[in-house]
């Protein structure tokens, strides 16, 4: 087992590096200097050019790369902010957790509405409820989570006065965008447990259970559910780490300081290193996901445990 | 001369199959002439209303509720909701579709590439796209938009870049389960090229999923790209976009909600439209699928 997870932490090495590589050559396609960032447009344009070559930014692309990862690696440095002049390690690590919680309870909210359901609707295929099912998991994909998001400031924020439209200084200002963000991906969960269990309900060894006179609930929930599980871990995982890089909308939307509010302000007001350092961070975690959901899939799967215990 | 005929006349029954199946599913069929007429407004949105009131502000006649002089009423300025809806569908709908076969064709050719030469290509073309594809969507569209500036046009290169991985990875995988088939190995012995062994032989046998796939992936990317403009970063103000349309009319929420209803419910149809076809289409381009 150990064999394994070391080679998949091995063959990530090279990804990270090529997403950075990519990040990085990205962002300096955009406009703006670290001198006059930094030293604002009234400072002297000698000034400017001694700064911005003190901190070689007139450096071959290469070299200024080779700096770049040196720094990130062996100091975790990711840089100053041109708006505030701060430490960009520090200014990620105090909005992370926002953005983690946030992802947390997306999840939860989208597990717990779409893998009963998804279940229900695949046992009782063709029955009223399944045609129902059906029907929201397209609705769900199909609706704007935004939009969504909108509908529910309007009606439980505005009209009804019940939750916080925006904000994350208790848990009420995380109800509204997690319930949207989470049941657009309870749509996706709930499509994905139907077609793996309808698979897995066409099996012989369900059929095998069914004759030793196992009882039904048995049957689907340790037969047939747990043989799903797999490819549903790996999309919960997947949109796991999505949402830690990609809840950028909701959380300008609900106006939460988490790093893709962040992120989206920097864009704004031209803070490229702060931009990178984001984009960085979210592209590294949601690879950290991945990484940690291939784990978990080979500690499930005997099969693939299996392989690699010799 | 004949068996050319011949030819023509089989593809003609194979896509009448794919029509007959499609046509008994019902919410499919429905959807399908709804994203017909939602494509019909996108084309003649000229027509249907002067492009003058898109961007005519009449301060005088601002916030009103829909009524039969305006019939979505007016915005923030006074321009006609009506107009800004209707030549909006011309920029959802363009960057959808133009997006999604742009990640098609590119997708396609990266697969073709890989299944085709096998090896040293394959392995260097999927590393690439393994790379691309722990980069999540949204977050690589919006570094693109960020780096290179908001419009348009950055935003459709932006949304079929992050689109690519999907394609590549499905085009791969089921040109790879053509080409080892029979009539490709006596294609290949008979001396095909490469080029006609792939447009002739492979390419028309993995089409199916590829099709799906990019249907599926038109309704995602018109949501994208809704999201992305509003929050500021897609398709720029005066021009209208649904997104953006949500994005202004946000400020008024309070009293005037047809504002974001509208916008929201254009979105969502044409959203729902796209995914109801491409599902009937799974189901009538190959049956053996059908759930």
């Amino acid at each position: 087992m150990w064999k394994y997870i070391l080679r998949r932490i091995f063959l990530m090495i090279p990804v990270l590096l090529a997403i950075s590589f990519v990040i990085f050559s990205l962002m300096t396609l955009s406009p703006g200097d670290p001198g006059s960032a930094i030293l604002g447009a009234s400072a002297e344009p000698e000034a400017i050019q001694a700064f911005n070559e003190s901190v070689g930014y007139y450096d071959p692309f290469f070299v200024r790369y080779g700096n770049y990862l040196k720094n990130l690696i062996f100091k975790f440095d990711l840089g100053i902010s041109w708006a505030t002049k701060n430490s960009l390690a520090a200014e990620i690590a105090n909005r992370f957790p926002i953005t983690f919680q946030i992802a947390v309870y997306s999840m939860v909210v989208a597990i717990i509405v779409g893998i009963p359901l998804g279940v229900l609707s695949a046992v009782k295929q063709y029955s009223m409820l399944d045609h129902i099912c059906r029907v929201m998991a397209i609705a769900l994909a199909s609706v704007p989570f935004f939009w969504l998001g909108l509908m529910m400031i309007y009606w439980f924020s505005l009209k009804l006065h019940l939750l916080p439209a925006f904000g994350a200084t208790s848990f009420a200002c995380y109800v509204l965008p997690c319930v949207a963000l989470g049941l657009h991906y309870a749509g996706r969960e709930l499509r994905m447990t139907r077609s793996c269990m309808l698979e897995n309900l066409r099996q012989d060894f369900i059929r095998t259970a069914r004759a030793k006179g196992v009882k039904e609930e048995r049957v689907i929930l340790h037969h047939a559910l747990r043989n799903s599980l797999l490819p549903i871990l790996t999309t919960i995982g997947s949109h796991f780490g999505m949402l830690l890089g990609g809840a950028i909308v909701t959380e300008s939307l609900f106006s939460m300081p988490g790093i893709g509010y962040y992120l989206l302000t920097s864009i704004r007001s031209k803070d490229t290193p702060a931009t990178m350092a984001v984009a960085m961070v979210m592209a590294l975690s949601f690879s950290v996901v991945m990484l940690v959901v291939d784990i978990l899939y080979a500690q499930i799967d005997p099969r693939i445990k299996a392989r690699f215990s010799k | 001369m004949s068996k050319n005929m011949n030819n023509k006349k089989k593809k003609e029954s194979q896509i009448k199959g794919i029509w007959h199946r499609f046509k008994k599913n019902k919410s499919a069929l429905v959807a399908f002439y709804l994203l017909i007429f939602v494509a019909l407004v996108a084309i003649f949105a000229s027509v249907i209303v002067d492009p003058e009131l898109v961007t005519k502000q009449v301060i005088r006649e601002r916030l009103q509720s829909p009524s039969l002089q305006h019939l979505f009423g007016t915005d923030g300025y006074g321009r006609d909701m009506f107009a800004r809806i209707v030549h909006a569908a011309k920029y959802s709908l363009s960057i959808g579709i133009i997006s999604a076969c742009f990640s098609l064709i590119a997708g396609a050719l990266i697969g073709a590439c890989a299944s085709l030469y096998g090896g040293f290509v394959d392995n260097v073309l999927m590393r690439a796209i393994d790379v691309l594809a722990s980069i999540p969507g949204t977050l690589l569209a919006l570094v693109i938009v960020a780096s290179l500036g908001a419009n348009m046009i950055n935003l459709l290169v932006a949304i079929s870049i992050s689109g690519i991985p999907v394609f590549a990875r499905l085009a791969r995988s089921s040109m790879l389960g053509v080409i080892d088939s029979d009539y490709v190995v006596a294609a290949r012995i008979y001396g095909t090229s490469d080029m006609r062994l792939m447009v002739k032989h492979i390419l028309p046998n993995a089409l199916g999923p590829l099709i799906v796939q990019t249907t599926m992936t038109v309704s995602g990317n018109i949501l994208t790209a809704a999201s992305l403009s509003f929050i500021g970063l897609g398709i720029q103000p005066p021009e209208p976009e649904w997104g953006s349309l949500l994005n202004a009319g946000k400020e008024f929420m309070q009293e005037h909600i047809y504002l974001l209803v509208i916008p929201g419910v254009a979105l969502l149809v044409t959203a729902l439209a796209v995914n109801l076809v491409g599902d009937g289409l799974r189901d009538a381009l190959d049956p053996r699928l059908k759930s």
